[in-house]
This record gives C-alpha cells, sequence and structure tokens, in this order.
C-alpha cells in the first residue's frame, strides 16, 4: 500500500489532472521533500534517543536470564538513532527530488480531530450516534455535501453494526442515550 | 499418506454445511473489502478480524481462509480497473491489467486474473500440502539461535526489497520493533514503556497497528491529497469472455507464475513483490509481443496474478509450520491465531490437527467457491467501485474504528488508533514504507525471545550465532542482502562515472 503512489505516479498518464485545480485551496500547506525526510529522521533520531534513556531504567540483575530485559529494547533504540541519523544524511545529500507534492493539512485534521472527539464520546453518546459523525465528517472532508444524507447512512451502519454485533454475536457495543431501550445486560 | 488422510479428514471439517457457509461469507465479504479502492489483503482481515472475534475457532479461520483469497481476488479487481494496488504484490497486475481495461479488454484482464488465480491458488495448496509437513520436520530441528538466524533475514528481505530508500524502510521495521517490546517483558515480568498504563502491560495489537497504519492512514492520506487527486474507472464493455487466443497467451504464464510464486512465497524470507516482479520481468522476455507490455499484454496479467496467488499461498506453509509470517497478509492471519491464544508452529499440527487440515482443506474449497460465486458476480464487484468516494472513505474510517474498540472493548485502542493513524500518515507523506513496521512488531518479541535464549545457550556469548553453521549462513546471507542495494547504489554510480569521462 505504501508504494501505491508511486505506481499511480509512474505509470498513469495523469489523466484529467486539470479537473481539480479548479477547487478552493485550502491554507497550511507543506513542501519540500528533503526537509520533511529530514524532519522525520531527526524525529526518530529523537525517539530513539528517549527509548535508549527509559531503557537504561528498566531494573536489570535477574540471574536466570543472561541477556536481561534491557538487551533489545535497547538494541532497537541504537537502531532506531542509526536509521534516523541515515534518514537525514540521505536527505542532505541525495539531489533533491522532482517530485515535490503538497499536502493539505486541514482536512487531515479535520478527520483526526474526529477520532478524536469519537475517543471521548463513544462510551457517552453509544456507537450509533459516533458512527454517524466519524462517518458523515469523513465524508464531508472528502467532497460530500449533503450532510443529511451522511448522517443518516452513517446513522444506519452504526444501528446496523450495532444490531449484528449485541445482537446477533453478543458482543457489547457501547449503547450509550439508547441504553434505556434494550434489556439490562 | 498420514498428510493425505488428515487432509481427507480436514476436508471432513471444512464441508460440514456451517463452516462450508462461512468459507462462502469469508469469500463474499474479503471480495467486497477487498475490492475496495486503496483497501488490500491484509487490510480486509484486519477490518473484518473483530467479526470473527464470536465465533469458535475453526468456523472463524475457514472463513479467514476465504478472506484472504477473496481479498486477494478483489485487490487485483481495483487494480485493473481502477490503477489502485491496495498492495505491491497487485502492482505488477496493474501496470498492464489497467492498460488493458483502457483498451477496453477489463474483462477479459479479470478474466485471466481469476482463472490464474484459480490455477495457481490451488496448486500452490496442493504445494501447501505437501511442504507443510516437511516444514514442520525441519522447524523441529531448528535451535533457538537458527530461529534467530530465520526472523532477521526474513526481516532483511522485507524491510530491503520494499520502498525506494534503505533508511526509510529501517526506521519503519526499528518503529515496529520498538512497539512490540511495549508492555510486560515475558521473562522478567518487568514493565516496559508502559508509562504506567495497565492497557499497555498487554502489550499492542497488531491489528490496531495495522488498521491504523494501514486504513486510517491511508484516508488521511488521501484527504491531504484530494484536491490533486483523479481518476478513471473503466467499465467492462465488448465480449466478457476470454478469446481462444487470450487462453493460448495466458495458461503458460499461469503456470511459470506458479511456478515462481510458490517456492518464493513458502520460503520463509518471501513476501510477494519478488515473485509478481521476477514473474512480470520473465513474462517479457518470453513473450513474442513485447512491445505490448506496458500497453495490455494479457501475458502480463496473468503472470503476475499467479505468481501473487502461488506465493499469498505459498506463505501459509512456514506461517502454520514456524509460525512466521513473511507478508503482511500472513502477518494478519498470525494476528488472527492470536485472538484465539492460538500459536502456530511445529506444535499446532499436532495439538490442533483439525483446525489446521480445516483450514489447508477450506483453502481448497474457497478457491473453487471463489470462481464459481465471483465470476458471475464481476458486474456487482465492478458496481462497488463506482460508490463514491466519499462515502466510500466515510464507511472505512466508521469500520476502522469500530474494529479497533470491539478488539479490547476499551476506547484506549481508539487513542492507539489515533496515534497510528497520524503515524502512518507521516510516514506516507515521506514515503517511509508501513509493512516492516507490521512485521516489526508481530516478529519483535519472537526475535527476542530466541535471542535471549540463544545467549542462554552460549551462556552470555553472541558468538553462539556464528558458531552454529545454519544460523551464522543466516544471519550473514541476511548482512548481503541489507548491504546489496548500496554495493548496487557504489557500482553504478562508478559505472557512471566511468562512462561520463569516457564520454568527455
Amino acid at each position: 500500500m505504501g508504494q501505491r503512489k508511486d505506481v499511480a505516479s509512474a505509470m498513469t498518464p495523469r489523466i484529467g489532472e486539470g479537473s481539480s485545480a479548479g477547487r478552493k485551496r485550502l491554507p497550511l500547506r507543506l513542501s519540500g521533500a528533503g526537509w520533511r525526510q529530514a524532519a522525520f529522521g531527526f524525529s526518530v533520531f529523537v525517539l530513539g534517543g528517549a527509548a535508549a534513556m527509559l531503557t537504561s531504567r528498566f531494573p536489570v540483575g535477574f540471574s536466570y536470564d543472561s541477556a536481561g530485559p534491557r538487551l533489545f529494547p535497547g538494541l532497537v533504540a541504537a537502531g532506531l538513532m542509526l536509521s534516523g541519523l541515515c534518514a537525514v544524511t540521505d536527505a542532505v545529500t541525495s539531489p533533491a527530488s522532482q517530485d515535490d507534492e503538497e499536502y493539505d493539512l486541514l482536512p487531515v485534521a479535520l478527520i483526526a480531530g474526529t477520532l478524536l472527539v469519537q475517543i471521548f464520546i463513544l462510551k457517552w453518546a453509544g456507537w450509533p450516534p459516533t458512527a454517524a459523525m466519524v462517518f458523515a465528517v469523513t465524508a464531508w472532508v472528502m467532497g460530500s455535501r449533503n450532510l443529511l444524507r451522511d448522517l443518516a447512512i452513517g446513522l444506519g451502519f452504526g444501528i446496523v453494526t450495532l444490531l449484528v454485533f449485541n445482537v446477533g454475536l453478543g458482543l457489547n457495543l457501547p449503547l450509550g442515550v439508547i441504553a434505556g431501550l434494550f434489556p439490562a445486560g | 499418506m498420514d498428510t493425505f488422510l488428515a487432509l481427507l479428514h480436514g476436508f471432513e471439517v471444512a464441508l460440514q454445511p456451517l463452516n462450508l457457509f462461512w468459507a462462502a461469507v469469508g469469500v463474499t465479504l474479503g471480495t467486497a473489502v477487498g475490492v475496495l479502492p486503496g483497501i488490500g489483503p491484509s487490510v480486509a482481515i484486519a477490518l473484518l478480524l473483530p467479526i470473527t472475534g464470536g465465533l469458535d475457532p475453526t468456523p472463524a479461520f475457514i472463513m479467514f481462509a476465504g478472506v484472504y483469497y477473496g481479498a486477494q481476488y478483489g485487490g487485483s479487481t481495483a487494480s485493473i480497473l481502477l490503477n489502485t494496488p491496495g498492495e505491491s504484490g497487485a502492482m505488477m497486475t496493474a501496470l498492464d491489467g489497467h492498460a488493458m481495461a483502457r483498451k477496453g479488454r477489463a474483462a477479459q484482464a479479470l478474466a485471466t486474473a481469476a482463472i490464474g488465480s484459480f490455477v495457481a491458488g490451488t496448486i500452490a495448496t496442493i504445494g501447501l500440502t505437501l511442504v507443510a509437513p516437511l516444514l514442520v520436520d525441519l522447524a523441529l530441528l531448528l535451535g533457538a539461535p537458527e530461529y534467530f538466524g530465520l526472523i532477521v533475514l526474513a526481516l532483511a528481505v522485507i524491510t530491503t526489497i520494499l520502498g525506494n530508500s534503505l533508511s526509510l524502510g529501517f526506521i519503519s521495521l526499528f518503529l515496529g520493533l520498538l512497539i512490540g517490546c511495549v508492555g510486560l517483558d515475558p521473562q522478567t515480568g518487568q514493565a516496559r514503556f508502559s508509562f504506567g498504563a495497565m492497557e499497555l502491560l498487554d502489550g499492542i495489537d497488531t491489528v490496531i497497528l495495522a488498521i491504523g497504519l494501514f486504513a486510517v492512514s491511508e484516508i488521511l492520506f488521501a484527504a491531504s491529497r484530494a484536491r490533486y487527486h483523479t481518476e478513471e474507472l473503466y467499465r467492462l464493455a465488448g465480449s466478457l469472455w476470454m478469446s481462444a487466443q487470450d487462453w493460448s497467451r495466458s495458461w503458460r504464464s499461469w503456470l511459470r507464475g506458479t511456478a515462481i510464486g510458490f517456492p518464493l512465497g513458502a520460503l520463509p524470507a518471501g513476501g510477494s513483490e519478488l515473485p509478481t516482479i521476477l514473474s512480470y520481468t520473465l513474462e517479457r522476455r518470453l513473450s513474442p509481443h513485447k512491445e505490448e507490455f506496458g500497453n495490455g499484454a494479457i501475458e502480463g496479467v496473468a503472470g503476475p496474478e499467479a505468481a501473487n496467488n502461488a506465493s499469498a499461498a505459498g506463505a501459509i506453509a512456514p506461517l502454520l509450520a514456524l509460525g512466521l509470517p513473511t507478508s503482511a497478509t500472513a502477518a494478519m492471519l498470525l494476528a488472527g491465531f492470536q485472538q484465539f491464544g492460538i500459536r502456530p508452529g511445529p506444535l499446532l499440527f499436532e495439538t490442533n490437527a483439525s483446525l489446521v487440515w480445516g483450514l489447508i482443506a477450506s483453502l481448497y474449497i474457497s478457491n473453487v467457491l471463489l470462481l464459481v460465486l465471483n465470476l458471475p458476480m464481476v458486474g456487482l464487484w465492478v458496481r462497488l467501485l463506482t460508490l463514491p468516494r466519499p462515502l466510500l472513505f466515510g464507511g472505512i474510517v466508521a469500520f476502522a474504528s469500530l474494529g479497533a474498540y470491539t478488539l479490547n472493548y476499551n476506547t484506549f485502542d481508539l487513542a492507539l488508533l489515533f496515534l497510528f493513524g497520524l503515524l502512518g500518515f507521516v510516514m506516507r507523506v515521506v514515503n517511509a514504507p508501513v509493512i516492516p513496521a507490521i512485521l516489526g512488531l508481530i516478529l519483535g518479541p519472537l526475535l527476542e525471545q530466541h535471542l535471549r535464549r540463544s545467549l542462554a545457550i552460549g551462556e552470555g556469548s553472541p558468538m553462539i550465532l556464528f558458531e552454529r553453521p545454519i544460523s551464522c549462513t543466516l544471519i550473514l546471507l541476511a548482512i548481503v542482502v541489507v548491504l546489496s542495494p548500496l554495493a548496487v547504489r557504489i557500482w553504478s554510480a562508478r559505472a557512471d562515472r566511468r562512462a561520463s569521462t569516457g564520454a568527455a
């Protein structure tokens, strides 16, 4: 899946590329593949350093285990730091990429934000309304403009899955506000 | 003969009406989810895992077998009609398959993919039946150092093949290994990287990482690129059947693809990228219609698609016999085993024979079901592709959060899903492959366990890994695999320099 972008860009003649250009541009954009990779590599290096620090605090001294709980995480932390550094060096030394794509961060933030909200309201609101929210927001971000219809579809999906899981499979999706409609337990 | 009897018993299990029903459900759901653009077989399995939570292990695995093949087939449909390979194994199919679709030969491309998958799947499953017991015998001879070498080699091959940057591939791998360290250390009971959270003591579920890195990040990535994104669906037109010429150009490619795909898939360091690329290259070299390659050569669909399916079936051999997944999809199957507390490996063939052979038998059955159900229903699958993208994406996000939540009925897992979705988005933006992370997470704990056992055998000396011939060979091979792209780069840079000085 990670390779999808490469294949699509390498193999297809870009058909109808102009058709979407007319759409309104959203603010907040990243650019510069080299900078992105360098920043990513550096963050990984820092993460590796943090992991190494945490690893050094694991208690040791279990005589029955000759390697101990520190060895493997320590190796992984070192690997993260090394590969992070290599990614930075690669980004700095390799010639600038021709394929400098741009990414809108606002739609990403909207979908991610909805997922975040879902974490906090799922137990309280129950599964169907939460599913409706996640569904409708994602659809809206991706260009659908029929919010009521999308909410209805999402709610329908939520109710059907709730019935399949709770009644059909005997599992427990959160009922939330509609808990009263179901017999206790 | 033992194998034959065991398989016969497996068929007895798999052919029970209820199990047959689950196989059909699996094939249908697998195709339906696999056909969705950008969703590959491994995500399809990850998304469908929670549904099997309420079943017994045997019907659950019979359903997985169906999903495994169904998603494989659905993925090739999306590659051909939309040019959106959901997984790297389908990339080669997309090349000429999509070119055929552009020429109005989508139906023939789909047919040669479907029949080729059937032929390859059947032959490879026979191969699996014969090879799996041999691998079990072999597995019993391997000690901890050999297992360690095997896992190192498998991870090295996958990390090196995927993506175009070695450093980014290794970042992905080490991230997965780090995530695999979270939780209680199984040997000393020490909590590692758990930050005092109870939910982290049990470790992080592979399925959450997979749904986050594959599905959620795919949506986020698509959302960030929605403005630039266009795609065109090619409808089925003209004759829906393969002509005599199509058949005669396809059948050899199916067999060659199978011959390449199965052994490479069954090797404990396989994956589906290498066999499909090899098959495509071979078909182009052998074909009298070289100029058609890239513009819709049917051999270019038939070969790689057969290789892809054969390697998928082959990958089940090391998964069952050694407990070693060699592809993202096999890793998801392993996650399915873990969900039921079952650990694949040589002992599984003794302790859970009816499950193992039931699973293998249902691979045969799913393959037949796939052909019977899917060829007539191809119109329906094509219609699924015409669903408006916004609704499709909304459905995938809702389904992803459903899948993550129902693993443990815990909102903590949703928080992890959120984090992994963002991580996957960043990885996609910098073009880092995500599959090494998944395999790192699932194989990391095994790797550590075998490393520590080896050190215990060697009384603390790491030289034990190099003193035993098999483990030494495997580790050296892994080093060669990792260094080979560097060597190629240096060599070609030198050749370039020579060429440019020669020209000047």
